[in-house]
């Protein structure tokens, strides 16, 4: 699994995933994406390339998550494709981490009045 | 096919059960649901049903029928019937939320029939997946 970021207008990172939410995905990023989760104050974990995700991914969401929120920061999810957004729906985790389909909404959800023009 | 009890398997386990959609001309959700609940049951059997560092195998059948796939998931690992556990109402907020105890609740949406035996000191978990070549 790849992870990528790049920075938003305002303070958010948009944290782009691509591949498997597996476990070995999970393994590979969960270093990386909690350290960011550490770091960063509003992130947005762009989906739409992540083919499939297992719970051990959901795992990895929810501890970035909790770990942002624990610091008044804000997470939100963006774009999952159909068969990971059923995923989530079902799990129960699109009531705990937001999920957005509309970069400039979502990135107002994130940080009122600083979403980006495109 | 035989997994050992060990989570780096299950890339190997998800490569087969790919191949196996893709010969059987699975329809799209069918072959996810189908990679996402074996990958659950397992990685729930790897994590929780063995309380030694021993290698253990467990054994994956898939039996194709003409409107349903049928996978059948034996380990001689503790007891442990993932039917009896009791669903779990859904957390009010991101603080209150488990980080784990996900995959059977998604074993028991994605999946039509699911059923459990202890037979010679081994767990059976048969799950069913019905109308494969129309989801």
């Amino acid at each position: 699994m790849e992870m990528q970021t790049e920075k938003l207008d305002g303070d958010i990172t948009r944290v782009r995933l691509v591949g498997r939410m597996d476990y070995a995905g999970a393994t590979e990023i969960d270093a990386r994406f909690m350290e960011l989760a550490g770091r960063e104050k509003f992130v947005l974990v762009d989906l739409s390339k992540v083919s499939f995700l297992a719970s051990m991914g959901i795992r990895t969401l929810i501890m970035g998550a909790k770990a942002l929120k624990a610091r008044g920061g804000k997470m939100l999810l963006f774009c999952p494709e159909t068969m990971v957004a059923m995923v989530l729906k079902t799990s129960g985790t699109d009531i705990l981490i937001p999920v957005y389909y509309d970069l400039p909404l979502a990135c107002n959800a994130l940080q009122p009045s600083r979403a980006p023009k495109s | 096919m035989v997994v050992p009890n060990n989570l780096s398997e299950l890339t190997r386990v998800c490569e087969w059960l790919r191949g196996f959609a893709h010969e059987r001309r699975l329809a799209g959700r069918a072959a996810h649901w189908l990679e996402l609940t074996v990958n659950e049951a397992l990685t729930n059997i790897i994590c929780h049903a063995y309380g030694d560092h021993a290698r253990h195998e467990i054994v994956v059948d898939l039996i194709a029928q003409p409107d349903r796939i049928r996978v059948e998931i034996e380990d001689d690992g503790i007891p442990f019937n993932p039917l009896e556990l009791p669903i779990a109402a859904q957390p009010e907020n991101l603080e209150k939320s488990a980080q784990t105890g996900r995959g059977i609740p998604l074993m028991r949406s994605f999946m039509d029939e699911l059923h459990y035996q202890r037979r010679d000191n081994r767990n059976i978990l048969t799950m069913v997946l019905l109308n494969t070549h129309l989801r």
